[in-house]
């Protein structure tokens, strides 16, 4: 946070007296952040991601009075995104995303329809990870939070998220060593 | 392929630090929960107002049959549409200085 910048606290306690400017700032300080959690854990489907970001944010609106102070405020938003995260996937249907997800590390393990984007890759690459693993690299390995912290956001042991890092982490290293030598 | 690598091509996420239009389209989103909100506050009042006027219709009636006839009844039911228009707005402004 820069100088002379509200901190999170005191604009949490203005949106929940009702002040929507505060909420507004507090939208604009953590939306990258949700975003771009949302963007790895969905597996690169930018449409969704965005769409569950938004209403994340209205979620939290309403649920302001539930935020405590012992998590940080973008921790907690990502507890909420992951939740409808989940939730989108459950609903998605779970033989289609297989079968994607199937195709998706195939196409990549060969070399096929991988596009020279750096970024891109990367998306290829996380979408063959399970869901769970995904959102665990994407919160410690892409967004700095600690194993304690992404435990919590994910609603998981921390021992679970330690080992969902870990193989996601040689999972990733497999699949895009091949794509960066 | 080392860590160091694995991490600058996670990080990387192609998105703007502040994105207005994202902000709006959630500001537009709180908006409309937010009356939702208040229509669902507010509902109780005007089924009780409703309520009350309905008991006290038969008076409200022989008091203004007592009342001379001939422009009082159009005034009187012109007062009571205004009121119940202006008193939801009322209780509204009222809710949001008492929030902030």
């Amino acid at each position: 946070m820069n100088p002379g910048e509200i901190a999170d606290v005191d604009l949490i306690e203005a949106a929940r007296r009702g002040s929507e400017a505060a909420f507004a700032r507090l939208v604009d300080r953590h939306q990258r952040a949700v975003r771009a959690f949302l963007r790895r854990a969905c597996g690169g489907d930018h449409a969704l991601a965005d769409d569950l970001a938004q209403e994340t944010f209205i979620a939290a609106w309403s649920r302001l009075g539930a935020w405590r102070a012992e998590a940080t405020f973008r921790s907690w938003l990502c507890a909420i995104a992951w939740r409808k995260c989940a939730d989108a996937r459950r609903g998605a249907g779970r033989s289609g995303r297989r079968d994607a997800e199937w195709l998706q590390a195939q196409d990549l393990e060969r070399g096929q329809g991988a596009s020279p984007d750096a970024r891109l890759t990367v998306e290829r690459a996380l979408a063959a990870l399970p869901l769970e693993q995904r959102a665990a690299v994407a919160l410690c390995l892409a967004a700095d939070f600690s194993h304690a912290e992404a435990a919590v956001v994910l609603g998981s042991p921390l021992g679970t998220v330690k080992s969902h890092v870990a193989r996601g982490k040689a999972r990733l290293m497999e699949l895009l060593g091949a794509e960066h030598g | 392929m080392d860590d160091a690598t694995l991490r600058t091509l996670l990080v990387e996420d192609g998105l703007a630090e502040r994105d207005p239009t994202f902000t709006y389209a959630v500001m537009q989103g709180v908006a409309r929960r937010r009356l939702t909100s208040d229509l669902l506050d507010l509902a109780p009042i005007a089924l009780a107002a409703a309520g009350a006027l309905w008991l006290l219709a038969p008076w409200i009636q022989g008091w203004l049959q007592a009342l001379d006839g001939g422009l009082i009844m159009p005034v009187a039911v012109g007062v009571i549409v205004t009121l119940s228009l202006l008193a939801p707005m009322g209780l509204l402004s009222l809710r949001r200085m008492t929030e902030t």
